[in-house]
């Protein structure tokens, strides 16, 4: 497991263990309705995706995600000011995924693919039981979308030898 | 006047048109059309007689009634503009209406009975009475109440009336209509939601919680944590939960879920915690321009962040607001437990008023504090403090503070280099900033480090020390040293003269004021010119001086850096010899001896007394103490005094500056038993009597005051094993310790055992034990040893001839079936044709002396083990009868006990009981004596056979005689023939 995801996959645990029962029980399980709105990561046409729409689907991915765990980030720190690790794992996935997308953004401009328009999620007037649940999707959402731009990677290194 | 209402029933009907006419005064009539009910209008109070006349074309009927106020029900007017207003946070429903108008025209008591409703199951979840009095037209209520559901879970309805309660009306309380249902609806059906939201609660309290579905959801499960509730509906899409006494939650709050299906998940989050619980405000100053005020939080509210208690600091006489950042601040890190505020000093106002206000979601709590600033000045411990030892027993010291001060007490702790405390107190005037105050500290010891740390408080108001300062340490300087040496000698006189060794006691620091640096030692003989002179390093407590026999004066005295001590003068008489009564005996304690004596006849000067720590060794460490004048007691104590050590103390007095033994005094400080054994010699002075005599113990090994000796003695059975020692022991108390020597008497011939134990009141120490064998005269003896010896020889030759004159009785008794089993004398031949196999191969011989008895008639043998024999003593004619008792049990082979029997030696018949030892059935015990296959065995052995055998004799013989072997055998059958061949003769 590369270190990244070992960060995405500790501050998705600890953020169930800082939320109270039952999200520190092992069998929670959210249903996926409550999930943020993120560009999909395994969709059943990836193999018929472009490269520059795989870059862009993780450009806009990582975009949305950066601001979810900005927003994450900061709800924790007010929900349980006292969970010094949750808030340092949340601040290196936070940096993690930022450098992830200026790497993507520095390919796309060498592969001359324009960034798309986005606009940054706002936080939304949720209930803090809603922002817990957020959380928690948020933080699979940045491991799931960690193991595609992988893959993705993989596959635009077989096909540019000189990247 | 009022109007009332009037009814009655028509009474049985008929076709035809009836009309009613009501008069209830003989003047006031009314007429009803068709009607059972008509109004009229009479005076509230009295009796009234109402006629009712009912008319048609057949002809009238009047009925009469008597009305009174009780009979009359008043019926109050419905609620009017009933308006119901919720408030979803707070879950309240507030409720406003006019009471309606009344048909009475004075103020009457009325209740409005209120009822609220579920809607959708149209149940009342909460009825209550409001009372009001209704004393003016369209009058205006509110009511508000507070639903344990959240009113969002699902539509609440209300609906109220009126019921009469005056008493003046003293009629029948009637009520109203309700009014119109006024209903709040619930959530709508647009999504699934859950209430309420994110609520802040109390610990304790009870909570309900709802989950409303959306449309084309269900609810499957509403959890509490990790806790499934019972669970209510509250409608078709709604159901609820409830805690009651809700614990208090963790910082992210307790979530409540609610699963739907299709899956779907809701949940909402309660944070149960407590109102402020903050306490003990105080407020002081530290530096007169700014004050403190500071709080302990008491009880953790449990709520964080956003719910957290938040405080406000309002000084009231100035209406300005304290500084509260620390308190306020999410991550304050508590000191010492409390918060505080800080609040700049305004220029001229010194009384303050302080209240704080902490608030949270669930409270408030506020707390007063009132000060004059200049009562509650808590000063800063000095910036500066820097002390100067400008001599030997004083030195200064010099503080300062970064801010002002106004008169200050102040303490300053002094600690010597041995730890010891001395707080001393001293006041500061005035104090600039960081101007320097100078302290005088005096009465302390040269050569002495000292530190000093010291605080101050305010002096007019004393509030609180500060807190002390850093340390700073100086030592004093030297001075000469105070006082003189405590000399003393010791004297060995020699036949060329006397070698003094003067001894002296190091001066305690508090009188050497310094570091000693030698030793000056002078001496001089009496009345003469010439002084001698030593010089003694600092490290030693002594030197030897070797003089005539002249009297001397020696004076010693200590030196250090700036001077000498005063000189210390001992006097020796060169031909005086010191001669003291006998010692006397003294006890002691484990510490030491507590000791007195006589006062000497011209003391002077105090008495010095004497003595040596160990005084087995060859350097005793002779201690002494000087006790002063007219004083004849002491305590002399030491670490090294030691149990069962005798210590001898001498006093002697000081008389003029000479010293001569007064007394002499030995002791223990604590007895031990002697702790050698007395070695005893014992000397037999007859069997009877014996002399201990025993050596004295060496005084080192007494341990103790010998009080006495014990002479233990006891006699012993078997000399070589001392384990089987018998006997009481006997036990002589000497009670006097000179005695060496001790007779003891009444002894019995035996071995006895010595042993002789000193005593002390430390106990009994230990003895070698001595043996002494006592014995008779040798004749006695020889007697002892012969007597039995005969006896026995004897019991043997008696023994054979018993067992011979028995054969023929034995046989009878124990083989009665064998073919001829008598033999008498002569006629006992052997058979014809069996000679060469004989059964027994014995002689006819004739008994002369021996007639043997048959059986006692009407005894069976076999059952009877008694065999009676006659004899007839030839030599006397006397008849002795022999009584043979056995044992009953069948043993053929046992080993016989048969005691000797003299016959000629028992004059007179007598009857012997002889009871063989039972041991039972034992066939195989002497397989010897019945060996048939033994080749050295004659032939007329050889029928012995087995031992069942029936014509066996076996058991005629005696045993030692068959345990003897063949040859004893053969000596035994020989001695039968021998019989035999006397029956021939």
């Amino acid at each position: 497991m590369p270190p990244e995801f070992f960060y995405f996959f500790s501050s998705s645990f600890v953020q169930l263990q800082c939320q109270g029962d039952p999200f520190n029980q092992s069998d929670f399980r959210p249903s996926p309705s409550s999930q943020p709105d993120l560009p999909r990561p395994l969709p059943e046409m990836w193999h018929s995706l472009t490269d520059n729409e795989r870059l862009l689907d993780n450009f806009t991915a990582h975009f949305l995600l950066s601001h979810h765990l900005r927003h994450t980030q900061e709800e924790q720190k007010e929900l349980n000011p006292n969970a010094t690790v949750l808030h340092a794992l949340l601040e290196t996935s936070l940096n993690r995924t930022c450098h992830l997308l200026a790497n993507i953004r520095a390919v796309m401009d060498n592969m001359g693919v324009a960034p798309p328009d986005l606009d940054a999620p706002l936080p939304g007037n949720v209930t803090i039981f809603e922002q817990k649940v957020k959380g928690y999707w948020v933080c699979e959402g940045s491991r799931d979308w960690l193991e595609r731009t992988e893959r993705d990677f993989a596959s635009l290194v077989d096909k540019l030898p000189n990247f | 006047m009022l109007t009332f209402i009037c009814s009655w029933s028509a009474g049985s009907e008929t076709n035809l048109k009836t009309t009613y006419k009501i008069c209830y005064k003989p003047t006031h009539c009314e007429s009803v059309e068709r009607n059972v009910s008509g109004k009229i209008n009479l005076a509230l109070f009295g009796a009234v007689q109402i006629h009712i006349t009912a008319i048609n074309t057949l002809g009238s009927a009047t009925a009469t009634f008597q009305v009174t106020k009780k009979d009359i029900t008043f019926i109050p007017p419905v609620p009017q503009n009933v308006k119901v207003v919720p408030d979803f946070s707070s879950q309240t429903l507030s409720l406003k209406w006019i009471g309606g108008v009344s048909a009475l025209a004075f103020p009457t008591t009325i209740e409005f009975e209120i009822q609220v409703l579920w809607t959708e199951k149209m149940e009342v979840i909460h009825t209550e009475s409001y009372a009001a009095q209704l004393d003016s037209q369209n009058k205006t209520f509110q009511w508000s109440w507070i639903s344990g559901v959240p009113l969002n879970c699902t539509s609440h309805s209300v609906r109220i009336r009126s019921i009469s309660t005056d008493i003046l009306m003293n009629s029948k309380n009637g009520s109203s209509d309700w009014s119109k249902l006024q209903t709040i609806p619930g959530a709508d059906d647009s999504k699934s939601v859950m209430f309420p939201e994110d609520k802040v609660v109390r610990v304790g309290t009870n909570m309900t919680f709802c989950c409303v579905a959306g449309r084309g959801q269900r609810i499957k499960t509403l959890v509490y944590g990790a806790e499934h509730l019972p669970c209510s509906e509250l409608g078709i899409r709604s159901k609820a939960i409830t805690k009651y006494n809700l614990p208090p939650s963790d910082s992210a709050g307790t979530n409540i879920m609610c699963n739907l299906d299709p899956p779907h998940l809701l949940g909402t989050v309660v944070f149960v915690g407590y109102p402020p619980d903050d306490q003990q405000l105080e407020c002081e100053t530290r530096d007169l321009q700014n004050i403190v005020c500071y709080w302990s939080p008491g009880r953790q509210t449990m709520l964080l962040r956003e719910h957290r208690t938040f405080y406000t600091l309002t000084e009231r006489i100035s209406g300005k607001n304290a500084s509260c950042h620390q308190a306020n601040d999410d991550d304050a890190d508590l000191n010492d437990d409390k918060y505080k505020c800080n609040f700049p000093v305004i220029s001229g106002q010194q009384m303050y008023k302080f209240l704080l206000k902490a608030k949270n979601p669930l409270g408030e709590v506020k707390t007063n504090y009132t000060l004059n600033l200049y009562t509650r000045v808590y000063p800063y411990s000095p910036s500066k403090v820097t002390v100067l030892c400008t001599g030997s027993r004083q030195t200064k010291l010099f503080l300062s503070w970064g801010v002002s001060y106004k008169n200050m007490t102040c303490q300053f702790e002094i600690v010597t280099n041995n730890k010891e405390k001395q707080l001393r107190n001293f006041t500061l005037p005035d104090q600039e900033a960081n101007a320097l105050s100078r302290v005088a500290v005096d009465q302390l010891y040269p050569d002495t480090s000292y530190s000093f740390r010291t605080r101050c408080a305010s002096a007019e108001h004393f509030w609180k020390w500060s807190s002390w300062s850093e340390s700073k340490t100086c030592k004093t300087q030297e001075e000469a040293p105070s006082k003189a040496l405590d000399v003393w000698r010791e004297i060995k006189r020699t036949e060329h003269g006397q070698n003094v060794l003067v001894k002296w006691k190091p001066l305690p620091h508090s009188d050497a004021k310094g570091t000693i640096v030698k030793y000056e030692i002078t001496w001089n003989v009496v009345n003469e010119v010439g002084e001698q002179s030593a010089i003694a390093p600092v490290s030693v407590n002594s030197t030897e001086l070797h003089l005539n026999f002249s009297d001397y004066v020696i004076a010693v005295r200590a030196v250090n850096s700036v001077g000498s001590s005063p000189s210390s003068q001992i006097r020796i008489l060169g031909l005086f010899e010191e001669q003291a009564d006998e010692p006397s005996i003294i006890s002691g304690m484990p510490s030491g001896f507590n000791l007195s004596w006589s006062p000497g006849t011209n003391e002077t000067c105090g008495y010095i007394v004497e003595w040596c720590l160990f005084p087995d060794t060859l350097d005793c460490n002779m201690q002494w103490e000087r006790v002063p004048p007219k004083t004849t007691h002491t305590v002399i104590t030491s670490d090294g005094f030691r149990p069962g050590v005798r210590y001898s103390i001498s006093v002697y007095g000081c008389s003029q500056h000479k010293e001569y033994l007064l007394k002499k005094m030995v002791g223990y400080t604590q007895e031990l038993a002697p702790r050698r054994a007395v070695k005893v010699k014992a000397e037999a002075n007859s069997s009877h009597t014996v002399t201990l005599r025993w050596e004295d113990i060496p005084v080192q090994d007494h341990q103790g005051f010998i009080r006495g000796y014990r002479v233990y003695y006891v006699p012993q059975v078997n000399f070589s094993a001392r384990s089987q020692k018998s006997g009481i022991k006997e036990v002589i108390n000497i009670t006097d310790p000179d005695v060496r020597n001790v007779t003891v008497t009444n002894l019995h011939s035996a071995t006895y055992e010595f042993t002789v134990k000193a005593y002390t009141a430390g106990g009994e120490g230990i003895g070698e034990p001595i043996n002494i064998n006592l014995v008779d005269s040798p004749l006695g003896l020889f007697l002892a040893i012969l007597i039995p010896l005969g006896v026995t020889c004897f019991c043997g030759i008696l023994l054979g001839i018993f067992c011979y004159t028995k054969r023929n009785c034995v046989k009878e008794t124990f083989y009665p079936d064998v073919p001829n089993p008598e033999i008498h004398g002569e006629q006992w031949s052997v058979v014809e044709g069996r000679s060469s196999n004989p059964t027994f191969d014995v002689k006819p011989f004739i008994p002369d002396k021996v007639w043997i008895i048959e059986s006692v008639p009407g005894k069976d043998v076999d059952d009877s083990d008694i065999c009676t024999m006659e004899m007839n003593n030839g030599d006397n004619g006397s008849v002795n009868n022999l009584e043979v008792i056995s044992d009953s049990g069948y043993k053929p082979q046992m080993r016989p006990h048969v005691p000797l029997l003299d016959v000629n030696h028992t004059p007179n018949p007598q009857h012997l009981d002889l009871t063989e030892q039972s041991e039972g059935y034992q066939p195989q015990l002497k397989v010897s004596n019945w060996s048939v296959e033994s080749p050295e065995v004659d032939e007329a052995s050889a029928c012995i056979g087995s031992p069942t055998s029936v014509n066996s004799t076996q058991f005629l013989l005696p045993y030692q005689a068959s345990e003897e072997g063949q040859s004893t055998r053969s000596s035994s059958w020989k001695f039968s023939s021998l019989m035999s061949s006397a029956q021939k003769r």
